[in-house]
């Protein structure tokens, strides 16, 4: 299933900052998400700068990469350029409208 | 045993009808589709389409039975499709089954409900309805059971995704709350439609023996409370739920 656009451009973004093919870049953001109980296709821009801040850098040195904060800065400038219309509303979105 | 079950089964009823139609009312000012589809299911459903089938024999003219049995069937199934859907569109909105699915379901529920009102039409003998309509009543908690096992498990697992988002500061300490509160639901309906189920199964009058009975209104009375605790919460449950969260951030501080 494809990721939201921007879990892509994170995807992309990692990739090209390190050693890291397409396929464990992938997988580095997607273990990430999952510690912090965000999905690859719903996680948004704001939720993965989150992401970045608290858990990536555990990943990335788990992985060998010394300058994980050069690489985490690059994935949020990444971000910055992400265009999120069209994309699926999360059911938080929806039970947080729900019981208010 | 049939006072209290009738009980719970009212409030039940009543507890759908006022959410539900809240949520219709917020859907309209929202322009949201899961408000409509949540809404209609326990307003259509739940609220008027079940208590009008219950009754529908309690009337003395044959017209006014049929007409609250027929109008009473596509309430439910109606109800019971916007349920499938509102599973398929709020937790699996990019997936290209979920909606497939949920249509199939719903023309599953929409056969059975038909076969009922068919048989209605057909003789007014309610035990023989009810004989040869046994089987697609059996179908029609299939699919409902299906349901509800969905609704139990996506609940639980968007819960367990929201508490770790909630140690980050991605969720707030109630609309987690309301995928437990989601999944408790979707587990107590399953288990009181799976019993139900049972025993049609084993054949036996489902109306009248004590095990479908109390887990008919047992089941009511904790789903009619998750409602009101999910879509409409005190304001003293929404400060428990905060400070209960309060107090572990600090005592984990």
């Amino acid at each position: 299933m494809p990721g939201s656009a921007a879990f892509e451009a994170a995807c992309t973004a990692l990739e090209h900052s390190t050693s890291l093919d397409r396929w464990a870049a992938r997988g580095t953001l997607q273990l990430s998400l999952m510690d912090a109980g965000l999905e690859t296709g719903s996680v948004s821009a704001a939720q993965l700068r989150v992401v970045i801040g608290a858990v990536l850098p555990r990943q990335l040195k788990s992985h060998g990469i010394a300058d994980a904060s050069a690489v985490c800065a690059k994935l949020e400038t990444a971000l910055s350029t992400v265009n999120e219309s069209g994309a699926a509303e999360g059911a938080d979105a929806v039970f947080s409208r729900l019981g208010g | 045993m049939a006072e209290l079950s009738l009980a719970c089964l009212a409030l039940y009823t009543v507890t759908s009808l006022v959410v539900g139609f809240r949520l219709i009312a917020r859907s309209y000012h929202s322009r949201g589709v899961p408000e409509l589809l949540i809404g209609l299911t326990y307003a259509a459903s739940s609220g008027i389409g079940y208590p009008l089938t219950v009754t529908a024999t309690a009337w003395s003219s044959r017209g006014a039975t049929l007409g609250a049995m027929a109008i009473g069937e596509a309430l439910i199934v109606l109800g019971c499709g916007c349920f499938l859907l509102f599973n398929a569109k709020v937790f699996r909105p990019t997936a290209r089954w979920s909606v497939p699915v949920a249509l199939l379901g719903s023309l599953v529920l929409a056969a059975c409900g038909g076969w009922v009102v068919a048989e209605f039409f057909a003789t007014d003998d309610v035990a023989l309805v009810t004989e040869r309509t046994r089987l697609g009543t059996i179908l029609f908690l299939a699919v409902l059971v299906l349901g509800q096992g969905w609704t139990a498990f996506e609940g639980m697992r968007h819960y367990r995704m929201m508490r770790r988002r909630l140690a980050l500061g991605l969720a707030e300490p109630v609309v987690t709350n309301r995928f437990l509160l989601w999944g408790i639901s979707g587990l107590v309906s399953l288990t009181w439609n799976g019993v139900v189920n049972a025993y049609l199964l084993a054949g036996a009058n489902i109306n009248l023996h004590p095990v479908p009975v109390f887990a008919v209104s047992f089941g009511g009375l904790v789903t009619a409370g998750c409602l009101v605790l999910t879509f409409m919460p005190p304001a003293w449950y929404v400060r428990w739920i905060q400070r209960d969260r309060t107090a572990r951030a600090l005592a984990t501080a």
